[in-house]
């Protein structure tokens, strides 16, 4: 582990920690202005996942709408309906152990879905044989910069960086010193790189190759074994896309602007009709 | 299993969605025990935040998954303050006219 993850990790937790005793306090809280600062802390932790999950346009959007706008109206909504000067913001709930129950038999099954799933499967890599004599396996996968997420099968790598590994469970023995991956990569631009095989233990040997700068667009890529003749190769990997530009704010405005053209205006429209709407609920009654 | 793979960083998908399903029981018990109107619509808050965190890191951490998830994240942001501000309105004229905003007091439409 690096430090990088370390320090990653620990500010993670600190900002989950704080969303879920914010969501707590939302639900429990006796006072009702404490009610709506709690759920401040709620949804800065929620921008703060945005963040991590490297989504910046909506961390933006998160932060400028839900925080500057939603959470200053609750609160003008809460003066503007208690008495300030009585001193009684209270905040009555009817505690119920029956709505208790519900609610934590659907977070519990909830929580087991997500922990029964096979979530992982969709990063396994992708085994590979070499046919060179004897075969040699490879299991096959590329992570997205930060380690985390495979795109071996076909994906999107969020900021054109990658990382790619080649994991050798059993070399055979001629090769355990000096053998290396000839990795080649073609798309836009294309890339022949021998990257020596290191060893893992028992896990047998790894190649890595880190990718970086590499031009837009879709690129596949297939592993021989360098120094073998005749060249063995393996089956080539559906294509991984690569998106040049850092983040989501280019793609998610093609989107909008493409895809998700008829949905936006309506959303405009939806809008007017929430602004006049608004109006005409919250205006003075004129008597006649 | 072990420590490791309670790290966000090996597993963030998993991390997340447990992290949003604790915030949305925690909005559905606020919308089923709260009296005050504008506690409700704290508890909406909670869970539609919930569904948006989901929304994004399907988008993010599934590899096939395009764009469309936080597309969808954008409309449910939009949609979210349209519903606050109308919701805030028909809570201030229930204001005006019951003198309070508790949802069991207010029965009759006509006010």
């Amino acid at each position: 582990m690096s430090w990088g993850e370390i320090v990653l990790n620990v500010v993670f937790y600190a900002f989950a920690v704080a969303g879920i005793a914010g969501a707590l306090a939302v639900a429990v809280s006796k006072n009702i202005v404490r009610s709506a600062f709690a759920l401040l802390t709620v949804l800065f932790s929620a921008a703060s996942f945005y963040a991590f999950m490297r989504a910046d346009f909506i961390f933006a959007a998160q932060i400028l709408i839900y925080v500057g706008g939603i959470l200053v109206l609750i609160i003008f909504a809460i003066m503007l309906t208690h008495r300030i000067t009585n001193v009684r913001l209270s905040n009555e709930s009817a505690h119920s152990w029956g709505a208790f129950f519900a609610c934590f038999c659907v977070a519990f099954a909830l929580i087991l879905i997500v922990a029964t799933y096979r979530w992982s499967r969709v990063e396994k890599p992708m085994v590979a044989v070499v046919a060179s004599q004897p075969p040699v396996r490879l299991a096959l996968a590329m992570y997205q910069a930060d380690g985390t997420t495979g795109v071996t099968r076909g994906g999107r790598m969020i900021d054109g960086h990658g990382v790619l590994v080649v994991d050798a469970p059993d070399l055979p023995g001629r090769m355990r010193t000096g053998a290396a991956a000839r990795i080649r990569i073609e798309g836009p631009q294309t890339i022949l790189r021998d990257v020596p095989f290191e060893p893992r233990g028992p896990e047998g040997h790894r190649a890595r190759l880190e990718l970086s700068g590499l031009p837009a667009g879709k690129y596949r890529w297939s592993v021989a074994l360098a120094g073998e003749e005749p060249e063995a190769i393996t089956p080539e990997v559906p294509a991984v896309d690569f998106v040049a530009e850092r983040g989501l704010t280019k793609a998610i405005g093609w989107a909008l602007m493409g895809r998700y053209l008829l949905p936006f205006e309506a959303v405009s429209v939806l809008l007017l009709a929430a602004l006049i709407g608004a109006a005409f609920l919250a205006r003075k009654e004129v008597k006649a | 299993m072990n420590w490791q793979d309670y790290l966000f960083s090996r597993r963030p998908l998993e991390t997340l969605l447990v992290l949003s399903a604790v915030i949305f029981a925690c909005g559905l018990y606020t919308i089923m025990t709260r009296r005050n109107a504008v506690s409700i619509l704290m508890g909406v808050e909670l869970v539609l935040n919930a569904a948006n965190i989901n929304f994004v890191a399907f988008s993010q951490y599934v590899p096939r998954a395009d764009i469309h998830g936080t597309v969808f994240a954008i409309f449910v942001i939009v949609l979210a303050a349209a519903e606050a501000a109308v919701a805030l309105a028909i809570i201030i004229g229930i204001y005006q006219n019951f003198g309070r905003v508790d949802v069991d007091q207010a029965e009759s439409m006509k006010g």
